[in-house]
């Protein structure tokens, strides 16, 4: 077992290494220039230039990755004399068109997008798997017809359909957030029945979709394993009906679904692009989403690639590990 | 079927309602046996063999199957007929007082629990203890069964044993509570043939030990003759004939079994009857035909009069003393066509 540890752990490392020097590599062949796009109305090639050495572009790409990745460890310096000024670690560069330490940036950006994901999160493992297992359980009843309704609606819609929907007919409609409040950001250790209230139908539009996706895949697992050879097996041997499933079937029917969780979970943690837009929630999703399309902010697009790319890495690891904790098999290889 | 049979089943049918149509998987079958007795039921595939004994062990699906007839146990407390019975009551009889034990050794392990957890669960359900009990009757029964280092292996896992280890660890869990009905649905089937032996034998052990009855259910004409008492055939979900293994062997009375028992090679055989398998295909369950089910693959439903073959079921009935068959044929003629 720590053999089997100490692999995916060094793995996922070289994963993490190779990601980010693949995401200096395409930036640095983008066509465009951010030392130009700095560079204001009078603009002259002494000024390009200058921006390019105070963006640290000025060197090849495996030097600015090198730089990058020192920073995260020792923090980052920028300038000289009296201009200079230090970005403490862990640094992941600095926006010259925030003004800001882009670790700054994410440190605000994080919260919204950790709060959106973790609540969502819960919201759609338990309907989905809850209602997965029920409509497995009562199999062909009135129940499964119903939660079959839901699953057509629920994975035909797009995000964006039903975000814009309880947006519009629910939280606008009824007044339950006022259009001025959207997108506030209340904490959750100082406020948190408003941290609460302002997520609750994001959480909503995003759980949905993914509910009724979880609640199709735990169905037909469910339903799949219970026709196992070792269901008859512990029938034979005279186990009750609720214990089947509770203890002989749902391990094996969910293990699977712990491995997709785990990465759609961390897919949200990069930033839940679409949501964040329609109820403006100032999070990752919105940040690179910002950063891309009108500020050309690359040390912003660069850091939130990297930390969406690790988390799905890290996820991967997890699961990886909670899977081999759940299934013996792959435990003792 | 006197009262000293421990088992008797009585006209059981056993459908499922599909979407082509009623699937007659089971059609009255009866039989019985006694303690300590070995019934084998042969029967080409699809033929009901399992569907039958899942029957008996209570194990189908109440609301998605159709069945009809007797299944009684005859137990030191009295008569009980189980499909009348509540699945309560039949929950508590499985694993106690019958056991089951299937063909794969490995998808019948629950691949996430170690097999002394699985056997002491078996024991659990049945028995007041705590899990260390529970642990310690797994480690006597793997003992039993022939599994090398018990009290190590108690903690292994499934994939870690080899697969006559783990149908020796299915019996271990089948055998914890001491039952008095053992039903073999082709234990040596996934098995290879000195593995086969093996188990057999250990079956045998077992059953000398706890004088079980044993239903084998297998493919194998030379495992019956080994092994079984009596013999069970069964063709397209009815028990065609019934009989002691000599009497089947020497004196098989249905054209079905005459097929499979010339589709067996042997030596002294060889030149008076050549080596055949029975031509044509068994019947669909669904829209069973009129008449005999074999009809349409028996040699010999001309000797019969009036297509009595093709119109009217035969019925059960005696051929000789403990001797039944499902045929038209007259004793007369079966002899000659032997
Ligand atoms: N749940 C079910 N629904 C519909 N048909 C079924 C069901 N279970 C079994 N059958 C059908 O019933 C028939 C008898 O099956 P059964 O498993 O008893 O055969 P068998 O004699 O055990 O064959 P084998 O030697 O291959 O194990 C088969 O045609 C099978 O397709
Ligand atoms: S009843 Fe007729 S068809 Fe059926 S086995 Fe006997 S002879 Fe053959
Ligand atoms: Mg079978």
């Amino acid at each position: 077992m720590l053999k089997f540890v100490s692999r995916r752990l060094l793995s996922s490392l070289i994963i993490l290494i190779v990601i980010s020097a693949t995401v200096f590599i395409i930036f640095n062949y983008l066509p465009f220039d951010p030392a130009r796009l700095a560079c204001g109305k009078h603009c002259t090639p002494e000024i390009v230039s200058g921006n390019r050495h105070r963006l640290g572009l000025d060197v090849s790409w495996w030097m600015q990755w090198w730089e990058y990745l020192k920073g995260i460890f020792v923090g980052r310096t920028y300038g000289q004399g009296a201009a200079m000024f230090t970005c403490p670690a862990p640094a992941f560069g600095y926006s010259f068109n925030q003004h800001a330490c882009v670790s700054t940036i994410l440190a605000s950006a994080l919260p919204v997008t950790v709060s959106l994901a973790i609540g969502a999160f819960i919201m759609w493992m338990f309907l989905g798997v809850g209602l997965g297992v029920i409509s497995a359980r009562f199999r062909n009843t009135w129940i499964d017809r119903a939660s079959n309704i839901f699953v057509l609606v629920g994975t035909s819609l797009p995000t964006f359909i039903s975000g814009l929907l309880i947006l519009l007919f629910i939280v606008l409609k009824f007044n339950l957030i006022s259009p001025l409040d959207l997108g506030q950001w209340h904490s959750p250790l100082t406020a948190p029945w408003e941290w609460f209230t302002s997520f609750f139908w994001p959480w909503l539009s995003l759980a949905l979709i993914y509910a009724a996706t979880y609640t199709r895949f735990t169905r037909s697992n469910v339903i799949e394993t219970s026709s196992e050879d070792f269901i008859r097996t512990a029938r034979a041997k005279g186990v009750s009906e609720r214990k089947v499933l509770w203890k002989h079937t749902l391990r094996p029917a969910l293990a699977p679904i712990l491995t997709i969780a785990g990465l759609d979970f961390a897919g949200l943690l990069g930033g839940a692009i679409i949501t964040e837009q329609i109820f403006q929630l100032p999070g990752l999703g919105r940040l690179t989403l910002q950063a891309a399309l009108q500020d050309y902010d690359l040390p912003i697009i660069v850091s939130t690639t990297i930390l969406a790319a690790t988390f799905v890495v890290v996820a991967n690891l997890i699961v990886d590990l909670a899977y081999a904790f759940l299934d013996p098999r792959i435990r003792v290889k | 079927m006197s009262a000293h049979n421990y088992l008797e089943v009585k006209k059981l049918n056993v459908s499922f309602p599909t979407e082509d149509g009623l699937v007659a998987a089971t059609s009255d079958l009866t039989f019985s046996l006694a303690r300590g007795e070995t019934l084998a039921i042969v029967g080409e595939s699809g033929s009901g063999k399992s569907v039958s004994s899942l029957a008996i062990m209570g194990l189908h699906n109440r609301a998605r199957t159709n069945i009809s007839g007797e299944v009684i146990l005859n137990l030191p407390t009295g008569s009980l007929e189980l499909l009348s019975s509540s699945e309560d009551t039949v929950r508590d009889l499985r694993g106690k007082e019958m056991a089951m034990i299937f063909q794969d050794p490995m998808s019948s392990l629950h691949p996430y629990f170690s097999v002394g957890a699985q056997i002491a669960e078996a024991w659990l359900l049945h028995n007041k203890g705590n899990k260390s009990d529970g642990l310690k009757r797994a480690i006597e029964m793997l003992e039993l069964v022939g599994i090398p280092l018990p009290v190590e292996r108690v903690h292994d896992f499934p994939h870690q044993f080899s697969g006559g280890m783990r149908q020796r660890v299915m019996i271990a869990m089948a055998l914890v509570n001491n039952p008095s009905l053992l039903i073999a649905d082709e234990p040596t089937t996934a098995l290879d043939v000195t593995v086969q032996a093996q188990i057999l034998k250990l079956l045998r052990d077992m059953q000398k030990e706890f004088n079980m009855a044993i239903i084998l259910i297998t493919h194998d004409l030379g495992v019956v003759a080994e092994f079984a008492d009596r013999v069970n055939v069964m063709y397209a979900g009815k028990n065609v004939e019934e009989a002691p293994v000599r009497d089947l062997y020497y004196k098989p009375a249905h054209p079905y079994t005459l097929g499979l028992l010339r589709s067996i090679p042997r030596v002294d055989q060889i030149d008076t009857h050549r080596l055949q398998t029975i031509p044509g295909q068994p019947p669909s369950l669904i829209n069973l035909p009129m008449g005999c089910a074999f009809a349409p693959r028996c040699p010999y439903k001309e000797l019969v009069p009036n297509n009595l073959c093709t119109t009217k079921n035969p019925e059960l009935s005696n051929f000789a003393d403990n001797h039944l068959t499902r045929c038209h044929l007259t004793h007369d003629q079966i002899e000659s066509v032997r």
